[in-house]
C-alpha cells in the first residue's frame, strides 16, 4: 500500500463523499451493482491522488469529477461491448430495490423513476447535483465539465418533468 | 453552421418533451451555448399547467429513488482496500515475469478459473 495512502484518509473520503458518489453514479448508469462499483472506483482513484490535490477546499467538486468521469466512461465501455440491446444498464425492476420497493406501491412515486429514466444521463445528473447535493450552478458546471447555460436549461427541464410527477404527492 | 434562435413555442415544445428528436438534438446543442436562449427559458418558466411542486418535494423524491445502501461505506472501505491489494499483487508479478499488466490480469483470472473447476 503507497505510504501516501492512509487507511484513516480513506475512510474520512467514503464517509463523507460515498453516499453523493454513488448517488452521482447511480444518476448516471441506472443500475446500482454497477453505480457501486463507479463507487469503489472512484474512491481508489480518489485515496491514492489525494496528495497531488493542491486546493483541498475544493474535495468535493474534486471527487464527484473523478465520479463523473469514471460513470461515463463505464457507460461508454458498456454500450461499445453490449450488442444486445438488454445487455445496457437501464434501470433496474422495483422488487430489486429494498427501498423503492416501498415506495413504488405509491403511483405518483412509480410516475416519478419513469420521468427520472425518459430524461438523458446529464439532465438526471444535474438535477441530482442541484437538488440532493446541493452544488451551486457553477459548481456543477465545472464537476461536468459543461457550459453554465448548459446547466440551467436541462435543470429547468428536469425540473418541470419531474416536479410535474409529484404534484399529488405530499 | 450557426444555428438560429429557435421560437418561444419550439423551447416550450423542449421543456415538456413534445419535440421530434431531431429538433431536441438541434435545440440542445443550440442551448449548450446560447445565454440569451437560457435566458428565454428562465422567463417561459413557470407555465401555469405544470407548476411544478415545492424544491423539497423533488429532492425528497431524488433521494429515497437513489438511496445508497446502509452499508455502503463499509462495502467501499473493504472493497477499495481488495481492489488495491490485487492491483499491488498485479504489479508485483508483472515485474517478475517481465508481462504487462492486462497480461498478468488474465494470466491471474485464469488461473483462478483453474482453481474452481
Amino acid at each position: 500500500m503507497p505510504a501516501a495512502a492512509d487507511p484513516a484518509v480513506l475512510h474520512r473520503l467514503v464517509v463523507e463523499h460515498g453516499d453523493a458518489v454513488y448517488r452521482l453514479a447511480l444518476s448516471v448508469v441506472r443500475d446500482r451493482a454497477l453505480a457501486e462499483d463507479i463507487a469503489q472506483e472512484t474512491m481508489m482513484k480518489a485515496w491514492l491522488a489525494l496528495p497531488t490535490l493542491r486546493d483541498q477546499g475544493s474535495l468535493r467538486s474534486w471527487v464527484l469529477r473523478i465520479a463523473n468521469n469514471t460513470a461515463i466512461s463505464t457507460l461508454r465501455a458498456r454500450r461499445a461491448v453490449a450488442v444486445d440491446p438488454h445487455d445496457l444498464p437501464e434501470a433496474e425492476a422495483p422488487a430489486e430495490r429494498s427501498v423503492e420497493a416501498r415506495v413504488q406501491s405509491d403511483a405518483v412515486m412509480g410516475e416519478f423513476v419513469a420521468a427520472l429514466d425518459t430524461l438523458d444521463e446529464l439532465s438526471r445528473t444535474i438535477v441530482v447535483l442541484r437538488e440532493v447535493e446541493g452544488l451551486s450552478y457553477d459548481e456543477i458546471a465545472a464537476v461536468l465539465n459543461v457550459p453554465l447555460p448548459t446547466v440551467k436549461t436541462r435543470l429547468l427541464r428536469a425540473r418541470r418533468r419531474l416536479s410535474s410527477t409529484l404534484k399529488e404527492w405530499a | 453552421m450557426k444555428l438560429r434562435h429557435p421560437s418561444k413555442a419550439v423551447l416550450r415544445d423542449w421543456l415538456t418533451g413534445e419535440i421530434e428528436p431531431d429538433t431536441t438534438d438541434t435545440v440542445e446543442r443550440h442551448l449548450d451555448t446560447c445565454a440569451r436562449c437560457a435566458a428565454t427559458l428562465e422567463a417561459l418558466e413557470p407555465a401555469p399547467e405544470v407548476t411544478p411542486g415545492p424544491d423539497s418535494s423533488l429532492s425528497s423524491a431524488l433521494a429515497i429513488v437513489l438511496a445508497p445502501p446502509d452499508d455502503l461505506a463499509r462495502r467501499l472501505e473493504e472493497g477499495v482496500t481488495a481492489r488495491l491489494s490485487s492491483r499491488q499483487m498485479m504489479e508485483v508479478v508483472a515485474d517478475l515475469f517481465g508481462a504487462g499488466l492486462e497480461t498478468t490480469r488474465l494470466l491471474l483470472i485464469e488461473g483462478d478459473d483453474d482453481d474452481d473447476s
